[in-house]
């Protein structure tokens, strides 16, 4: 007979502070939890919980507010301790801060912030994204930039579609079309191109 | 060729998988959890999903197929070892010049150890130099394996069709590995999973493993550059299981 048995569950996602809201419904979603496992000699439960923390709220935290930035970041450690490691802050990568070094120094704050608090909460990432999943993505180097305006495209050899004749609001043709424009010297940097693109086809 | 310098001053930059799975491992400590964005996606499916095209597995009705980063994660997953080896000097590849991040496992009785190595280089290959520690000196691996993951064409961005599904999928590729040298090539724009197997050890074998580490320095970053791994007695960083 198979028996299966759900460990881990999610309180909220992304949830943004206060957060002391939060801490609070995890604090009873445990407390009732952990009641009804003993009731059926269940393991224990474990819970995500948390926003999308910056790097700089761990240092020198950005936001204000009684529930905002490092202060509402300890205050949800200090209250959950009881919880141990059942508590894994969730946080999603990709966005800010942008490179792998900077998600290092990151998790370097993260260590430092739970061992001041003497916490045994732990991270899990449950979004590592990227925009893209080609080679660079897959590797570890950087993804093209997502287009902020449009992109025009001259092409004098089809004088019907002389002028903007299409215009690329699709980043992954954009991209494509990146590619063959720098591989082919068409354009001799493509550094700061994210205001447009204006090239001959 | 597109220099992902360039990008990084005027694009967006973002975590590559390889070498952010490297990093992650070595805060295993502290993040127990890892997972890749996201799982599915259907091939030009829509615009919405164009501007979010992160997809390891993409899909049409009638087929699915593997992304890059799909067969990152599977070579990852299939060379999984329970310790995470510490490097000396820490690992800083960034801003210093070095395209090349490498990551060292190995299993509980350092039976058998795994290199993940990403040069996102797109032009240049890079040599590492790989040197065992005295206790490794003095039984040969009893088989090394090679593993790469590399594109066809050059294109940073070169990715997986309905048309070509295969196009970048892992090779062994096991020459890649000089055994005389001890030296293994990374060539451009590659993963590459380097699989060290060694005879059952004795328990004391096992004690004076516990205490071996994979040191690595970058030794030039140039074109061609050499990479180094050596071995020094400091205590292994972390246990996988947490």
């Amino acid at each position: 007979m198979w028996v299966c048995a759900v460990a881990l569950g999610q309180v909220g996602n992304e949830v943004p502070p206060p957060l002391r809201p939060l801490t609070d419904r995890l604090l009873a979603i445990a407390r009732a939890m952990d009641e009804r496992a003993l009731g059926i000699d269940a393991p224990p439960f474990s819970f995500y919980v948390g926003y999308n923390i910056w790097d700089d709220e761990l240092v020198n935290s950005s936001r204000t507010g009684e529930d905002g930035g490092l202060a509402g970041i300890e205050d949800l450690i200090n209250r959950t301790r009881p919880l141990g490691r059942r508590v894994l802050w969730d946080v999603h990568v990709g966005d800010k801060p942008k490179t792998v070094r900077e998600w290092s120094v990151f998790f370097d704050h993260w260590r430092a912030l739970l061992a001041r608090l003497q916490s045994q909460m732990r991270a899990v990432v449950l979004e590592e994204n990227g925009h893209d999943h080609g080679m660079l993505r897959a590797l570890g180097a950087f993804s093209f930039p997502t287009p902020k305006v449009f992109f025009f495209v001259l092409c004098p050899l089809q004088p019907l579609t002389c002028g903007p004749s299409f215009i690329l609001k699709n980043p992954e043709s954009y991209r494509r079309l990146s590619f063959l424009l720098s591989r082919y010297q068409l354009i001799p940097s493509m550094r700061g191109c994210e205001g447009g693109v204006f090239a001959r086809c | 060729m597109l220099d992902a310098d360039r990008l990084r001053e005027g694009g967006r930059p973002n975590p590559g998988h390889a070498t952010y799975s490297n990093m992650i491992h070595r805060h295993a400590d502290v993040v127990t959890i890892s997972g890749y964005t996201n799982a599915l996606q259907a091939w030009q499916g829509s615009n919405k999903e164009h501007a979010f095209p992160q997809g390891q597995i993409f899909m049409l009705p009638n087929t699915t197929w593997g992304q890059p980063t799909f067969w990152v994660i599977q070579m990852i997953a299939d060379s999984f070892r329970p310790r995470v080896l510490q490097l000396d000097p820490d690992w800083q590849t960034y801003g210093d010049g070095c395209k090349v991040d490498v990551v060292a496992v190995s299993s509980e009785d350092g039976a058998s150890l795994v290199l993940r190595a990403a040069n996102w280089d797109e032009s240049a290959a890079t040599l590492v130099r790989v040197v065992f520690h005295d206790s490794l000196k003095k039984q040969q691996p009893t088989a090394v394996s090679v593993l790469l993951l590399q594109g066809t064409s050059g294109d940073p961005l070169e990715e997986n069709d309905p048309g070509m599904p295969h196009r970048v999928s892992p090779q062994n590729r096991t020459e890649l590995f000089h055994a005389a040298s001890q030296t293994l090539t990374l060539p451009a724009l590659s993963y590459v999973v380097v699989t060290f197997e060694w005879a059952p050890r004795s328990e004391q074998a096992v004690e004076d493993w516990k205490y071996a580490v994979v040191a690595l320095a970058c030794v030039a970053a140039a074109v061609w550059g050499t990479y180094a791994l050596a071995a020094a007695y400091t205590p292994p960083l972390l246990d996988n299981h947490q």
